[in-house]
């Protein structure tokens, strides 16, 4: 099923080309429900849209709630919306996640220029200072986990 | 003594018959879903409603437990339209059968417009027919999915009183209560709710118009779902009372009003004879010695010998 499923979703461009936004989302979604990894799907940033950070928001409340994780790749397609959709208190809690997960609220907040994303980010000084370096990006999160 | 009333029992063993009998279940509802894949046939769709009607109801009492079941063309294969206009004509004769307490389970999967067409008309179905409706509500974008279900079930002008919607979780309870809806929580591991959050789901809303199920089926999933939770909520300290609402009570309010399921049907059960046949057919294989078991819940009580 995964690997079916992966066959259209990654490394292929005829979703983002031909998948209208209906579509987009849920494959973005099934992805995520099935475990599958974002970062390969083609267009995944020139696709965002605020429905889908609306979506994913709700998704990241609903599994917290259930005490379960949250995938830090889930705040690349939220960050362009993080203003939009007030999605703060979300990120505040992802930044005391893993590695993974503060890198990923970080890196939502630094695409956001707004005083609440500024303040956000100043309480994770070192965070905000590898971002700031520019060595650190959505494809290569997981490269830092250590850190 | 419990209900599980989300129970896809086709997918299921003898074993787990036994399992939940021994556990208290006395009656299970089994809706009409999806079987993991597909179907690409009406008429393999029929087949399907026709073992829930017969062969499972068999199945079941054949180990003591009472079995109702839900009819309707989930979300899922709605999508499929030539399949969907199939199924929807065969719908209202199945949907009239004995020990059938509901439309379901019927509602949104990824939410688009064939889903939304079926479900309306399934609505307007069980509004004709006078049936309760258990819905069933999506996985993902789940919040949104669940208040348009209800605002789909008032633009049809359902009774929420009558409907029963499935699978809530800590984000979508509030609205479903407010709204006057009954809320089902189906404790199924890793995607939907697990017990401890259940309980303390009931520590806060207490067991008004709340349903408890096990939603098992061809999945991981656990059909002692209901048993456990009820176990686990007592020994919590949760109220003798509101546990029995939430594991019994509340889905035989709600699914009686199809006038299908009585108490008495358990109560006073016929006794447990696996020698009996179901259009020729046994349980028994290769000579296995049948259980035969006359009811005795009554002898038991009763003080009087004469």
């Amino acid at each position: 099923m995964r690997a079916v499923f992966e066959v259209i979703a990654h490394g292929n461009p005829y979703p983002r080309d031909h998948f209208d936004l209906h579509r987009w989302n849920h494959m973005v979604l099934k992805a995520l429900f099935i475990g599958s990894r974002l970062t390969p799907i083609v267009g995944i940033d020139q696709r965002h849209n605020p429905e889908l950070a609306r979506i994913l928001l709700e998704y990241a409340d609903e599994r917290w709630a259930a005490g379960r994780a949250v995938t830090p790749e889930l705040w690349r397609c939220v960050g362009p919306c993080v203003d939009a959709l007030g999605a703060y208190a979300a990120l505040q809690r992802a930044l005391a996640g893993s590695p993974a997960e503060r890198l990923a609220a970080g890196l939502a907040l630094s695409q956001t220029d707004t005083p609440s994303a500024r303040h956000l980010l100043t309480s994770v000084p070192e965070t905000a200072a590898l971002i700031g370096t520019g060595r650190i990006g959505w494809n290569n999160l997981h490269h830092y986990e250590a850190i | 003594m419990y209900i599980d009333p989300h129970a896809h029992m086709v997918s299921r063993t003898t074993d787990d018959y036994e399992a939940m009998a021994a556990a208290g279940v006395v009656a299970l509802i089994e809706p009409a879903f999806w079987v993991g894949q597909p179907r690409t046939f009406v008429g393999t769709y029929v087949d399907y409603l026709s073992s829930l009607v017969g062969w499972e109801r068999f199945r079941a009492g054949q180990f003591g437990i009472r079995h109702y079941c839900t009819i309707g063309l989930n979300s899922k294969e709605a999508n499929n339209e030539a399949l969907a206009e199939g199924v929807m004509e065969w719908l209202p004769r199945f949907a009239m059968k004995e020990g059938v307490v509901a439309i379901g389970e019927i509602g949104y999967d990824e939410q688009t417009p064939l889903e939304e067409k079926y479900f309306r008309a399934q609505l307007a179905l069980a509004k004709e027919l006078a049936l309760p409706v258990m819905v069933h509500t999506p996985h993902r974008d789940k919040k949104r999915g669940t208040s348009r279900s209800m605002d789909v079930c008032e633009e049809m002008g359902l009774d929420p009183s009558w409907v029963v919607i499935d699978h809530n979780n800590e984000e979508t309870v509030r609205e479903t209560l407010d709204r006057g809806y009954w809320a089902g929580f189906s404790i199924y591991p890793s995607t939907k709710m697990g017990n401890a959050r259940m309980v303390d789901l009931l520590r806060h809303y207490g067991g008004d118009r709340i349903i408890v199920d096990s939603a098992c089926d061809w999945g991981i999933s656990d059909c002692l779902g209901v048993a456990k939770t009820a176990r686990l909520a007592l020994a919590s300290g949760i109220d003798e009372q509101v546990v029995r609402q939430v594991t019994y009570a509340n889905a035989l309010c709600v699914y009686g009003k199809s006038e299908q399921m009585h108490e008495s049907d358990w109560l006073d059960p016929p006794g447990i004879d696996q020698r009996t046949l179901y259009e020729g057919n046994s349980i028994l294989r290769g000579g296995r010695e049948p259980r035969i078991e006359h009811p005795d819940r009554h002898a038991a009580d009763d003080l009087l010998i004469d």
